[in-house]
C-alpha cells in the first residue's frame, strides 16, 4: 500500500516544493493551507505522517497537534519551526510532535525525515 | 443681501465638475482594468512556469542542463516571472533545492537586475536587493551586503544584516557582530539570529565581542554565546556576570542558564544576594547548573535572599520551612 503523507503549510511555495519533492520519491501527497483543513484531513484520511507547519494563520500547527492526539490519533507528525523557536519546538514536543525541521529548510533533509518516521 | 453668480458661469462651473468626476471614474476604471488584466497575465504565467521552476527543484544532475536551457530560453517577461517565483520559494528552502533554484535565477538573469538595483533611491527597493543578494548569493554579493549593511535607511540595513547570515566569511561575521552595537538601528534579535546562521565559524568572534567596549555589543553577544553554545566563551560569559551594565548582566546570566560555567556561581551567588530583577536572574541560573556547584550558593539564598530570588529559585520561604 503506499504511503500516504499529509502536508500542511500555509505558504504556497513551501507546500510545492515539499510535495513535490516527497512525490518524487514515489510517496503519495495531500497538501492542506490552514489548520481547520488540516484537523478535518486528518481525521478523514489515514495517514502515514503529516508534515505541519507550526505557525499558520488563525489555528496553529500546535493547536492542530494537540487536538489529533486528544483524539487518540498516534500518526507521527513532523513539525515545520521558523529557526531560533525554541518555544515552538518544546510545545510541539508537549502537544506530541514526532520530530521537527526548521526553516529554512532542506527537501532532501525532510525528505530523509518523513523516510525515517514511516519506519 | 447674497450675491448670485450669473447663470453662465455656474453653468461652466457644474458642466467642469462634471468632466472631473467622469475623468476621476474613467482613471478609476482603467487602473482596475489594467491591474486585473495585470494579475491575470501573471497568473497565466504561474501556471505555465511554476512546473518549470519546481521541476528544476528537484532535478537529478543530468537534467538541469536542458531545464536551465529551457529557462534561457524563455523571453524577457517569462524570465522576470521565474526570477521573482524562485526568489519567493528561497526564502523557504535551503540545501540542494535552494541550490537548483539559485541555478535556475541565474539563467532567468535575475542576479544582475538585483545588483543593478542595488544603489536605487527607493529604500524598499534596495532591501528588497539585500534580501535577494542574501538568497541568491550571486559573485559580488558579499561586497554589496557589507555596503548596504551601512544605508543610511533602518530597514535597509536591518535587512541586510539578516541576510549577511547566509555568509560565514570573516568581514561577513564582524559586520554582522558590529550591528549587535546600541544605536546600530538593527534589532539585537535580527542580528543574534544571523550570527547564529553563520554557524561555527562565528565561536571565536563571538569570544571577542563578549569583551567589547560597547554594552550593546557585549550584550548582544552573551545571548548568542548561549544559543551557540559557542566554545572558549565560558570564562568571558562568567565575568559578564558582574558587568557594569545590567542589561549585559542579564543576558549573560541567560546564557548561562543554557551553558552552565562552574567559575560563574560566586558571582551569581553575590548577584542573586543583592535581589532585584538581576538577583532573580542569576537564581535562575544557579538552579540550572549541577546541584553539586551550587548547594552551598543555594543554601545561602534560602538563607537570606529576597523572596522574589528564593523564588527564582524554587526554594521554599522561610516561614513555610518553620
Amino acid at each position: 500500500m503506499s504511503k500516504r503523507i499529509l502536508v500542511v503549510d500555509d505558504d504556497r511555495d513551501i507546500r510545492d516544493l515539499v510535495a513535490i519533492k516527497l512525490e518524487s520519491a514515489g510517496l503519495e501527497v495531500e497538501t492542506r493551507a490552514d489548520g481547520s483543513e488540516a484537523l478535518q484531513a486528518a481525521s478523514e484520511g489515514d495517514w502515514s505522517v503529516i508534515v505541519l507547519d507550526v505557525m499558520m494563520p488563525g489555528m496553529s500547527g500546535i493547536d492542530v497537534l494537540r487536538l489529533i492526539r486528544d483524539r487518540g490519533d498516534r500518526t507521527p507528525v513532523i513539525l515545520l519551526t521558523a529557526r531560533g523557536q525554541e518555544k515552538d519546538i518544546e510545545a510541539g514536543f508537549a502537544a506530541g510532535a514526532d520530530h521537527y525541521v526548521t526553516k529554512p529548510f532542506s527537501p532532501r533533509a525532510l525528505l530523509a525525515r518523513v523516510t525515517a518516521a514511516l519506519g | 443681501m447674497t450675491t448670485l453668480l450669473p447663470p453662465s458661469l455656474l453653468w461652466w462651473l457644474l458642466a467642469i465638475a462634471s468632466l472631473v468626476v467622469v475623468g476621476m471614474l474613467i482613471s478609476l476604471v482603467t487602473q482596475r482594468l489594467v491591474r486585473h488584466r495585470r494579475e491575470r497575465r501573471r497568473a497565466e504565467l504561474d501556471e505555465r512556469l511554476r512546473p518549470l521552476v519546481l521541476e528544476a527543484s528537484i532535478a537529478e544532475d543530468d537534467e538541469v542542463d536542458a531545464l536551465l536551457a529551457r529557462v534561457r530560453a524563455l523571453d524577457a517577461e517569462e524570465r522576470a516571472h521565474v526570477g521573482r517565483t524562485v526568489s519567493l520559494m528561497l526564502r523557504g528552502i535551503t540545501g540542494e533545492a535552494a541550490d537548483r533554484l539559485r541555478a535556475v535565477a541565474d539563467a532567468s538573469g535575475l542576479a544582475p537586475r538585483v545588483i543593478a538595483a542595488a544603489h536605487h533611491r527607493d529604500a524598499v527597493i534596495r532591501a528588497d536587493v539585500a534580501e535577494a543578494l542574501g538568497l541568491l548569493a550571486p559573485e559580488g554579493a558579499l561586497a554589496l551586503l557589507l555596503e548596504l549593511a551601512d544605508d543610511p535607511s533602518s530597514d535597509v540595513r536591518t535587512v541586510a544584516i539578516r541576510a549577511l547570515g547566509a555568509f560565514d566569511e570573516p568581514a561577513a561575521i564582524d559586520r554582522v557582530v558590529v550591528a549587535l552595537a546600541e544605536g546600530s538601528g538593527v534589532p539585537t534579535s535580527v542580528a543574534a539570529s544571523a550570527l547564529l546562521q553563520q554557524g561555527g565559524a562565528v565561536g571565536d568572534r563571538v569570544r571577542l565581542a563578549l569583551e567589547d567596549d560597547d554594552p550593546g555589543v557585549r550584550r548582544g553577544a552573551a545571548r548568542v554565546a548561549g544559543l551557540l553554545q559557542a566554545s572558549g566563551t565560558a570564562d568571558a560569559l562568567a565575568r559578564l556576570v558582574a558587568d557594569e551594565h545590567e542589561s549585559v548582566r542579564l543576558a549573560a546570566m541567560r546564557s548561562l542558564e543554557r551553558m552552565p560555567v562552574r567559575a560563574a556561581v560566586p558571582a551569581l551567588r553575590s548577584a542573586a544576594l543583592d535581589g532585584g530583577t538581576v538577583g532573580e536572574a542569576a537564581a535562575r541560573a544557579l538552579v540550572a547548573m549541577p546541584r553539586s556547584w551550587t548547594a552551598d550558593a543555594l543554601a545561602d539564598i534560602a538563607a537570606v535572599a529576597q523572596l522574589g530570588v528564593r523564588r527564582a529559585a524554587g526554594l521554599p520561604s522561610a516561614e513555610a520551612r518553620a
